[in-house]
């Protein structure tokens, strides 16, 4: 049995908790990576404060 | 190699021990020496070779590790900025140990004349050496607002004169404070459990006897109460978080737990401060989330959720990061054990469930053992994130400790803190050690 097909016996039950316990693995790995990939957005930031607004989206330096 | 001299050597000797009444000649080595002492001396040349191999790191492990937390526990009982500076009043004390204070000669509960001459020398020494400040911080400790007392009583002191009791309270009426006497009395002891006192919210009272300081002023044992509950909660959050992904990660096929390994690996390797300034970024109060939630209409704009800058604050971004040293070692257990005994439990009958607690669950204990234990312990001593995000009420013991290093500049009772957190988590390993055995534990 792999992890990503399950076999033709699998009950119901099983495979509703077989996708449920993906999609938690799935909420986890966002939990862990959030953190990182907010960076990327946040270093076009043209305000002299972290904020998610259209003025964000600059590539001119923040002018205290 | 030296089991095998010691034999020889003690052979050697019970040989020449039976020899002696007959030959008296014991046996000897090719140059002439008693065979034992030739062994001795081969096997002593090997000790000390083995010996000069290990100095460098033995050397390197005292003088970067042994040596500072001696060092720090040393000083968490010793502290000579009163008996260093104010020589001939600690004289008066040690020499008057016996006079309790309240009975002195005048009856008001002060010491007499001779204390405060000794008084007045010490304050004129301390103005020429400019020690004024720290025996003032030093009994400061005890008694707020004493600081200011000994650097101005300091500056006048060379136009004091006798009689110098009255000359004293002339310069400022503090000096007729029986307390102050009894503080600067236990402050003249160069070695004192006062700081652990402190540390634990006690205090001396007057009479010298050990009590709990007033309700308002206890912060270090709730504070200590706050870590340990905190770092809990952390440990089990990771293990119920880790537990999960470690299980996906073990049991994917290499070519895409590779790929899902990055998401644990990246946050591990990135800085803690960009991981701590990110989860600013996302849960302030005008944050991502915040600003998600009102945008979908959860809660209103009024009602935004408060996340950061309190203990859910510390508790969301201490959990992430330190969830990759939970992930880490259940994955390396998990990765280790096969999933035919899961099968051949399913294949005998038993529930999904009763598979995973019966069979799975009990091998990934050493795993479990020691992510809690490197979470909890890295848990207990965290600083930098409580201090960013913590606000007031996510502040852990370690903030205190490194306002009392770097502010307050109070190291004894920085020390005295740092040791009893020292002394806890030694307390927890052993504990550990004792109900789940640490040879039961696996990193990898």
């Amino acid at each position: 049995m792999s992890m990503l097909t399950l076999p033709a016996h699998t009950s119901i039950g099983e495979r509703i908790w077989h996708y449920t316990y993906l999609v938690i693995c799935g909420l986890i790995f966002l939990f862990l990576i959030a953190p990182i990939l907010i960076v990327i957005p946040l270093s076009f930031n043209a305000e002299p404060y972290f904020t998610f607004t259209k003025e964000m989206l600059s590539i001119r330096r923040a002018t205290p | 190699m030296s089991t095998d001299a010691s034999t020889t050597g003690a052979l050697a000797r019970e040989a020449a021990a039976d020899a002696a009444p007959i030959t008296a000649a014991p046996i000897t080595a090719a140059d002439g020496t008693p065979l034992h002492v030739a062994l001795q001396r081969a096997t002593r040349k090997a000790r000390i070779r083995a010996f000069l191999l290990v100095a460098p790191l033995l050397a390197f492990v005292i003088l970067t590790f042994v040596a500072p937390i001696g060092q720090m526990l040393w000083r968490s009982v010793e502290n000579d900025s009163f008996s260093a500076n104010m020589p001939a009043l600690t004289a008066w004390f040690e020499a008057n140990d016996a006079v309790q204070l309240g009975e002195g000669p005048d009856a008001d509960g002060l010491p007499g004349e001779d204390a405060f001459a000794a008084l007045a020398s010490d304050l004129a020494g301390a103005r020429e050496n400019r020690t004024a400040g720290v025996v003032g911080t030093r009994v400061n400790y005890d008694l707020s607002g004493s600081r200011s007392l000994f650097t101005k009583s300091a500056r006048r002191a060379d136009r004091l004169e006798a009689p110098f009791k009255a000359a004293l309270l002339d310069v400022d009426e503090d000096w007729g404070d029986p307390e102050l006497w009894g503080v600067m009395r236990r402050s003249s002891k160069t070695y004192t459990a006062g700081f652990y006192l402190a540390a634990i919210d006690m205090q001396y009272d007057a009479q010298g006897n050990i009590e709990a300081v007033p309700d308002n002023r206890r912060i270090y044992v709730p504070l200590f109460v706050r870590t340990l509950w905190l770092s809990g909660l952390i440990s089990v959050l990771c293990l119920v978080l880790a537990y999960p992904i470690a299980h996906l990660l073990a049991r994917l096929p290499l070519r895409y737990s590779n790929i899902l390994m990055i998401f644990v690996l990246l946050p591990f390797w990135t800085s803690l401060l960009v991981r701590t300034t990110s989860w600013m970024v996302l849960m302030q109060s005008q944050g991502v989330v915040n600003d998600l939630l009102v945008a979908m209409g959860i809660v209103s704009d009024d009602g935004r959720i408060q996340m950061m800058y309190n203990q859910v604050g510390t508790l969301i971004a201490m959990t992430h990061i330190l969830l990759p040293f939970m992930v880490l070692p259940l994955y390396s257990v998990m990765k280790t054990i096969p999933h035919d005994y899961v099968r051949a439990a399913r294949s005998l009958g038993a529930t999904p469930s009763t598979a995973f607690w019966k069979i799975y669950f009990p091998q990934t204990i050493p795993g479990i053992g020691a992510g809690v234990l490197l979470v909890f312990i890295l848990a207990v001593g965290y600083y930098i994130t409580p201090a960013l995000v913590g606000g007031s009420s996510g502040q852990l013991i370690s903030n205190l400790i490194a306002f009392h290093m770097q502010k307050s500049l109070n190291w004894s009772l920085a020390a005295a803190l740092a040791s009893l957190l020292l002394f806890g988590v030694i307390l927890l390993y052993w504990l550990y050690d004792r109900l789940i055995g640490i040879d039961n534990m696996k990193f990898g």
